[in-house]
């Protein structure tokens, strides 16, 4: 089962690998469940979590980036759903016994690694990942709030945050003379369009030693080959091409289309499950949505917080119908960093519960600590949409969940009654479904 | 039962599949549609309140395009009559991009998905669900030819406003639930049957078993929707009550005919009347499942207190009229009765007294002892603690709440109850003696606090705590950032708890302005809509005084049956009492009010 299937740059060139039954029996798929049918790295099994069967090729670049002694900068970067994440988990567990901590720049603001949706964070991670399959919340270093699931709303914004990140990485973590820790780059899977020019930016900015390019079998979907990012003179870096590990990529990545909301939304469950201590079970959705109405909020006056939007432009009128039960980002503007372009370090994210205009008082759920609360005086309003399960609960729901809404063309119209189409369903996913593929 | 489900279907049929709107309730929807589409636009408000909406992240599409539609408009001086507009006069080229594009998002909006799922064309579809063929033709000629004259657009623009207006506003106008009606009917089939089976009581044994199970069913019906809609639901409970009669009973636990007579209020309601006993059965049998219905009841009766208070005070030296007298008195018993429902609610095991709700606890039904310091707090606040109705609940309040120093608070207000029993002087007087006595109400609660803080060490910060926040809220001493909020009893996201009644109440989002701030801050709300928390005098006695003002205008003596009037119950926000009828105001309106008043002063 080894195969050396593509090391460094001499594999560049080549198109993508015939279907080998090797590399298909190799993919990090669960191992009982070798059919084709098997979910995607990212949407694992519920029951049991499955063995990692990492791809030769895998292994090999891992191999290749760990015996790298030099503190690599390592970008992985690829389509969406190429395994992008995985990867990066499989080379941290690589690289930590070596350096002991690791940077990790996260730059997927719809499906990021360690964060909350939203966010572009930093995190020095100094602990093994356990879950091959699932992302896992940890605390960030440093994040910023960039508000919306894909970059493409305001690419500048998105980039500055990034930028910041990475500097501030580099300013603690790469002085010469004190340790030099490496660093992971993950990136988002929009990579056609706007979305290259934007990893092209990042890659130019960055200047990684190492490029990790996942090709999937779909060749249109694919980074171009060679270092496209390039204009020449530069330092090259290593650049170490590997496969996708799925290689049903077309029905995969329309499964994947439907679960992005479905995803997000159990993250942000996740990140304000971590309101109660965890001792208390909340297993369903329906505990934690009485167990969130339920819980004592934070409040703070409206003269302690300023409201920014990061998205839009709302009239000051209307500030207090805009921000009611939605999610904002924690931020504070003192310790802003004076080389940004104005952006905040974030804290973590808030659920603004309630408001009380006579009273002058916000009421905002957070996990996060009250003594990092305490110098929290901006209120960043992004395009974050506050989980739906949480807003309902019988006999508590949200006044934000409707019944009888009348907004879509529905099966009936169409049909008159003939049949029950899929148009009339009442909720609908799709409205980020296009964040990676456009 | 068949009645109740006919209801049901009147009511547009009731759909369980909730969505997420940007809304906080169909009130905030109609009142942009109202400012899009009513004889007297408002375009300033409906386009403000719709970029809200935008940044909340779930704007429906056919909202999107309507507000476009109506801001292209706005510029276009050809649906200005010519007129151009203030700003900036746009060419006629970007007047026509701008519709191509909203006719573009129009299009694409509504048929995308119609268009994916099925693969039928758009111009097929756009047949098939009524879309005008102008505007798919615009959006093909927009997309791929070049942007069609502006003639042929202003003729689109006409199209596809009115489309959006019969397809979307007027639809889903029609399809908004209305708890309203689907309640009133379900009471009078209720009543009906009330009537029905007093009158038959000596009847055979299966009817009455019939009789029996159409009420069950009938108050499973009516829980239902008080679990869509609680705060509607309570209030239209409430406005079957008919608080203006000379007299309820207190014990009217059997329902009288005679109260029948009574409605003098001679509304299109008398033959639909239900007696006030009868309401009480239903309430009782309902709170007997929802105990919370309860507290919801409470609240809405003491802002009719307050409210009414108000009123009366304004009516100027003279003593107020009899009739409004009975309906404070029926509104004070009222309270009585709800506070001793409660109280057997709560000896019956229906209602759990807690410390405090954790937040996993799953019994709704629970009730944090503080909410009975508010509630206590909030009774002796109102003007009329001299009623002995309201002392009475108060006792009972406190007979719930503390068991060791029972005693202690007793004397003091029956010493309260005695000096405020002369209460058939004039108001005036009777003002003075509130105002003098509220040193002595604020002694008591301080004396109680402590005695609880005695008690239970670790309860009491909740309780203390509660008390104080209430009462200071307008000092700014607590203010230090971020705190966790004392005494929060469980309520939906986007809503908070009443400060007094802990039944959750949706927020009146408005930005209370600086300069309006002391005229607005009892009144202030221009929104014409929304279940509103009637401000709470008690916490900002000096605003409330100062808010005063604004009611005094009108001076009419209210006798119109005020109970009868839905705005009570929905909050008075926004509404000037003139000529005796609560009418709707602008800001304007009101500000204009504001400095001739000054003159006048």
């Amino acid at each position: 089962m080894k195969h050396r299937r593509r090391s460094k740059q001499q594999k560049l060139d080549s198109l993508p690998p015939p279907a080998s039954p090797a590399i298909r029996a190799a993919c990090p798929i669960p191992s009982p469940s070798a059919s084709p049918k098997s979910p995607a790295p990212a949407t694992p099994p519920p029951e049991q979590a499955p063995e990692v069967v990492v791809p030769d090729d895998w292994a090999l670049a891992t191999e290749v980036i760990a015996s790298d002694l030099s503190s690599p900068v390592v970008l992985v970067c690829g389509p969406s759903n190429s395994g992008k994440s995985t990867f990066t988990r499989l080379l941290l567990n690589k690289l930590l016994p070596s350096y002991g901590r690791i940077g990790y720049l996260d730059t997927d603001v719809g499906q990021p690694e360690f964060s909350p949706p939203g966010c572009l964070s930093l995190h020095i991670a100094d602990e093994a990942i356990a879950d091959m399959w699932n992302p896992v919340l940890r605390e960030a270093e440093r994040c910023c709030f960039y508000g919306d699931i894909s970059s493409k709303g305001d690419p500048e914004s998105y980039l500055n945050s990034l930028f910041l990140l990475y500097n501030y990485f580099v300013e603690k973590y790469r002085c010469p003379g004190s340790e030099v820790l490496p660093l992971i780059v993950n990136t988002p899977g929009w990579v056609k369009g706007t979305g290259f020019d934007m990893l092209v930016e990042m890659l130019r900015y960055i200047c990684p030693t190492i490029v990790v390019p996942i090709r999937t079998r779909m060749q249109r979907k694919n980074l171009p080959d060679g270092m496209f990012w390039l204009t020449g003179g530069e330092t090259e870096p290593k650049v170490i091409t590997i496969d996708a590990a799925s290689r049903d990529s077309l029905s995969k990545s329309s499964l994947k289309r439907k679960d992005g909301g479905g995803m997000r939304e159990r993250r942000l469950v996740e990140y304000f499950k971590q309101c109660f201590s965890s001792d208390i079970s909340l297993a369903t959705n329906k505990e934690l949505a009485y167990a969130l109405a339920s819980l004592p909020p934070y409040e703070v006056s409206f003269s302690d917080v300023t409201v920014m939007h990061l998205h839009c432009e709302v009239p000051r009128t209307e500030i207090w119908h805009s921000l009611n039960a939605t999610i904002v980002g924690l931020a504070s503007s003192c310790d802003t960093p004076a080389t940004a372009h104005a952006i905040p370090w974030c804290v973590g994210l808030g659920i603004v519960r309630g408001i009380d205009v006579q009273r002058g008082l916000l009421y905002v759920i957070t996990p996060v600590a009250v003594e990092h609360l305490q110098s929290v005086d901006l209120l960043l309003q992004g395009l974050i949409e506050i989980p739906r399960s949480v807003l309902q609960v019988k006999g508590c729901e949200s006044p934000y969940m409707s019944t009888n809404v009348r907004d879509k063309i529905t099966g009936k119209d169409l049909y008159a009654s003939n049949l029950n189409s899929p148009l009339s369903r009442q909720d609908d996913g799709d409205s980020d479904s296009d964040a990676d593929t456009m | 039962m068949e009645a109740a489900e006919d209801a049901g279907d009147a009511g547009g049929g009731r759909s369980t599949a909730r969505k997420l709107v940007p809304w906080s309730s169909w009130e905030e929807w109609r009142f942009v549609r109202d400012a899009i589409f009513s004889p007297y636009p408002d375009p300033g408000a409906a386009l403000r309140r719709i970029a809200a909406w935008r940044s909340r992240g779930c704007l429906p599409i056919p909202v999107e395009v309507t507000a476009a539609l109506f801001e292209i408009r706005l510029r276009d001086p050809f649906f200005r009559n010519g007129v151009p507009s203030d700003d900036k006069l746009e060419s006629d080229e970007m007047l026509a991009l701008l519709y191509s594009m909203a006719i573009i998002r129009l299009v694409n909006g509504f048929m995308e998905s119609p268009h994916k799922e099925t693969g039928r064309s758009i111009s097929d579809l756009a047949e098939t669900v009524g879309v005008p063929r102008i505007l798919v033709d615009i959006r093909h000629e927009s997309s791929h030819r070049g942007i069609p004259s502006l003639r042929l657009l202003h003729l689109a623009a006409i199209k596809a406003f009115d489309w959006l207006k019969c397809n979307y506003w007027d639809s889903q106008t029609s399809a908004i639930p209305d708890v309203r009606l689907e309640l009133s009917s379900v009471l009078h089939d209720t009543a009906q049957f009330l009537k029905g089976k007093d009158s038959e009581n000596a009847k055979s044994g299966s009817k009455r078993k019939r009789s029996q199970k159409h009420i069950l069913n009938a108050i499973r019906y009516v829980r239902r929707l008080y679990y869509t809609c609680p705060s509607e639901a309570v209030s239209v409970l409430l406005e079957f009550f008919q608080l203006d009669a000379p007299e309820i009973s207190e014990n009217s636990d059997v329902h009288q005919a005679g109260s029948l007579d009574a409605n003098h209020s001679s509304d299109v309601q008398i033959q639909n009347q239900i007696s006030n006993g009868d309401m009480k059965t239903i309430i009782t049998k309902l709170s007997e499942k929802e105990p919370r219905v309860l507290l919801g009841l409470l609240k809405s009766v003491i802002e009719m207190i307050e409210a009414r208070n108000d009123l009366e005070h304004k009516g100027g030296s003279y003593a107020c009229l009899p009739a409004e007298s009975s309906t404070m008195k029926n509104l004070c018993s009222l309270v009585l009765w709800i506070v001793t429902s409660i109280k057997e609610l709560r000896d019956s095991g229906h209602i759990g007294l807690v410390q405090e709700i954790g937040v996993l606890s799953s019994d709704k039904n629970a009730v944090p002892r503080f909410c009975l310091a508010k509630l206590l707090q909030k009774f002796l606040s109102l003007p009329v603690i001299g009623e002995r109705c309201i002392a009475d609940a108060a006792l009972l309040l406190i007979e719930m709440a503390g068991n060791n120093s029972v005693k202690e608070k007793l004397r003091k207000l029956t010493l309260l109850s005695l000096r405020r029993s002369p209460k058939d002087c004039t108001l005036l007087e009777s003002r003075i003696l509130s105002n003098g006595q509220e040193s002595v109400e604020s002694a008591t609660q301080k004396l109680e606090a402590f005695k609880l803080q005695l008690r239970k060490p670790d309860n009491v910060n909740l309780a203390e705590n509660g008390t104080q926040g209430t009462l200071n809220t307008s000092m700014p001493e607590k203010r230090n950032g971020w705190s966790i909020a004392k005494s929060w009893t469980p309520c939906p996201l986007g809503m908070i708890p009443c400060s007094y009644s802990s039944t959750a109440v949706l927020p009146v989002l408005d930005v209370i302005d600086d300069e309006l701030k002391h005229d607005t801050a009892e009144h202030g709300d221009f929104e014409p809509d929304g279940e509103i928390e009637i401000f709470d005098c008690y916490a900002h006695p000096e605003q409330h005084l100062d808010g005063e003002g604004i009611l005094e205008m009108p001076r009419s003596p209210p006798e119109h049956g005020i109970s009868d009037m839905p705005e009570l119950t929905s909050g008075l926000r926004g509404t000037l009492l003139v000529g005796g009828v609560w009418k709707k105001v602008t800001e304007e309106e009101l500000l204009s009010i504001k400095s001739s008043m000054k003159i006048l002063l």
